[in-house]
């Protein structure tokens, strides 16, 4: 044996860095689980997916706006523009090391740094201001460039309520609040879901009621936020998706899914299709998942065609879609292969994405204009980036602890986390 | 899906109850603080079990929490303005008189104290986990040779700041 040898032997004598865990830590850790997870679990998306930053007071501090800064340089190189009909662009992979090495990847892409006292953000308009929760109990909408705050709407009366994933178009913000009742110590049990839409031209808030029974006639639960909504907006109506039940084994989402479309806040839900999911609303026309393919419905004549199949999941961008090609029951994450194709199902191809890529974040806030977002799972500090039409995927390495935390149209929200909690700092990049 | 209200949070309580102390050890190998250890492994089991479904779909929660453990530490030493050589914490109750042939145990942790936290990782991930350079390079991203230059340079690092540690002692 060398003397390093030895050495090493010496230092890393497993007894050396032997530590015993209290059980109160055991506990601590359970609990902590268990009440983030409650927090999380209000709403559940058709992905299985969930909503981050349910219940955190948000207060504008400062904004440094001087800090909107143009790409200094670009590689023009990898991202090409989009490509938005023929066949889709074979996919190229890039990683780099920091949100600036994005931002030299993609010409035209700016940043606004935004200081905040908490950082929780829990949405983004198609404009890029962002809505969010006060300490009053308020749903608010910031400019992000002058700080300009308005109210949207006194938000529920609950322990804790908190707003969960915001949809936005020009004429109507929709939007979940998680009704909580503290049972003792930090831990809440959830009473509900509220959903909610404001009209922006009017400033006019209208509760959602959720349809009493399903398309089979059958009662639904006083609480679907166990069983699944989801929701999305686009030309003022507001599509929706409602779970019938828990998720069996062996079922897809849209077997126990029922899609509602209401022509405009405060109008009433129409049932549009029985035993479907994923609602996405594009113009006049309204796409969804039903009996394992990938619809379009032309609103105004009725008519559906099918795109896809098989499918389980499906994410609308503005020139593509994305699906999970693989059956059965949901669950917290997409597989990396997937398929793609044009909206009108044409030019399909699979596409597996980066190892530890995981598309698991909801409909509302997964899917930018051309672009999916994902969470690396075993880090939650790095973010990937998927611009199918333009046939690239980035993988951000962003340090220290920067999430993406929000993403519509053009915008993706990223806020700095410190293993205690956000550090208040958090930058609006607007991609090309 | 019903919201599973209790099945898998015993499954993932069993999991924390066996692996804590393990996890603990591992993390203060490498901060070397044991304040800063039980708060990376607090924050990793958390993350763990609010993405417990996946994990176990992987069937390696084990790997799952412990590559957490190591990005947590090596993002908050990143965002470190000086080195934590002063965290030093003495624990001699714990040492081992087997190893008698390094006569000072508390120049041991001073000495890794010293190690710059990536090649402090791969040398904790090579000589107190045991694995191999290829897995290390997974778990750092970065590339086997990578790999075996940080250990390279870690142990000259460890061996340097070593015998200065026992200079400094003797002296």
């Amino acid at each position: 044996m060398t003397h390093d040898d030895d050495l090493m032997v010496a230092v890393f004598e497993p007894d050396r860095w032997a530590l015993t865990a209290d059980p109160a830590q055991v506990a601590q850790v359970v609990t902590q689980v268990r009440s983030r997870r409650r927090k999380r679990l209000a709403i559940r998306a058709g992905s299985g997916a969930i909503a981050a930053g349910l219940v955190a007071a948000f207060t504008f501090v400062a904004l440094n706006t001087d800090s909107i800064r143009p790409n200094p340089r670009s590689d023009r190189t990898f991202f090409q523009p989009p490509r938005p009909t023929g066949p889709l662009p074979a996919l190229r992979v890039r990683h780099v090391g920091s949100v600036d090495e994005l931002v030299q990847l993609l010409p035209g892409t700016t940043i606004t740094e935004l200081r905040l006292d908490l950082p929780e953000v829990n949405g983004l308009t198609p404009t890029g201001e962002l809505i969010a929760q006060n300490r009053s109990n308020e749903l608010v909408l910031i400019d992000p460039e002058s700080g300009h705050r308005t109210v949207l709407a006194t938000l529920t009366k609950s322990d804790q309520t908190g707003v969960m994933f915001p949809a936005a178009d020009d004429r109507v913000i929709v939007w979940a609040e998680g009704l909580m009742t503290e049972v003792g110590g930090d831990a809440y049990e959830s009473q509900g879901l509220v959903l909610r839409c404001v009209d922006r031209a009017t400033g006019a808030v209208h509760r959602i009621p959720f349809p009493e029974r399903d398309s089979d006639g059958v009662p639904l639960p006083a609480n679907p936020g166990d069983f699944g909504v989801e929701y999305s907006v686009d030309a003022g109506r507001i599509a929706l998706s409602v779970g019938r039940t828990g998720y069996p084994p062996h079922l897809s989402p849209a077997d126990v899914s029922d899609v509602y479309v209401a022509a405009r806040c405060g109008a009433p839900l129409e049932l549009m299709v029985g035993h479907a999911s994923n609602a996405r609303l594009a113009g006049r026309s309204l796409y969804y998942v039903h009996d394992d393919h990938v619809w379009r419905r032309d609103l105004a004549s009725g008519r559906a065609v099918p795109l896809a199949t098989p499918a389980r999941n499906l994410v609308l961008l503005s020139d593509a879609l994305v699906w999970n090609p693989r059956l059965g029951p949901v669950t917290t994450d997409w597989p990396r292969e997937l398929q793609v194709a044009r909206r009108d199902g044409a030019a399909a191809s699979a596409v597996t994405l980066p190892d530890g890529w995981t598309l698991g974040l909801g409909p509302t806030t997964l899917a930018g204009q051309d672009w999916v977002v994902s969470w690396l799972d075993t880090d939650a500090t790095s973010f990937g980036l998927y611009f199918p039409s333009r046939g690239g995927a980035v993988q951000v390495d962003a340090e220290p602890g920067i999430r993406a935390s929000a993403v519509t149209g053009r915008h993706l929200l990223l806020t700095e986390w410190a293993p205690s909690g956000p550090t208040g700092t958090a930058w609006l990049l607007t991609l090309p | 899906m019903s919201l599973g209200r209790s099945g898998w949070l015993a499954d993932f309580e069993s999991f924390v109850a066996a692996r804590m102390s393990s996890l603990l050890s591992y993390a203060y190998a490498l901060t070397g603080e044991r304040r800063e250890a039980e708060d990376l492994v607090q924050e990793a089991l958390i993350r763990t079990g609010l993405a417990w479904h996946r994990v176990l779909r992987k069937d390696q929660p084990d790997a799952y929490v412990k590559t957490t453990v190591l990005r947590l530490y090596i993002n908050s030493r990143r965002s470190r303005r000086n080195p934590p050589v002063a965290a030093y914490e003495p624990d001699n109750g714990r040492l081992d008189p087997g190893y008698a042939q390094i006569e000072d145990q508390d120049a041991l942790r001073k000495a890794l104290a010293q190690v710059p936290p990536k090649m402090r990782a791969v040398l904790v991930l090579r000589y107190l986990e045991g694995m191999a350079d290829e897995q290390i390079a997974v778990a750092l991203r970065c590339s086997r040779g990578t790999v075996r230059t940080q250990a390279a340079r870690g142990l000259a690092r460890l061996r340097a700041a070593y015998t200065s540690e026992v200079a400094n002692h003797d002296a």
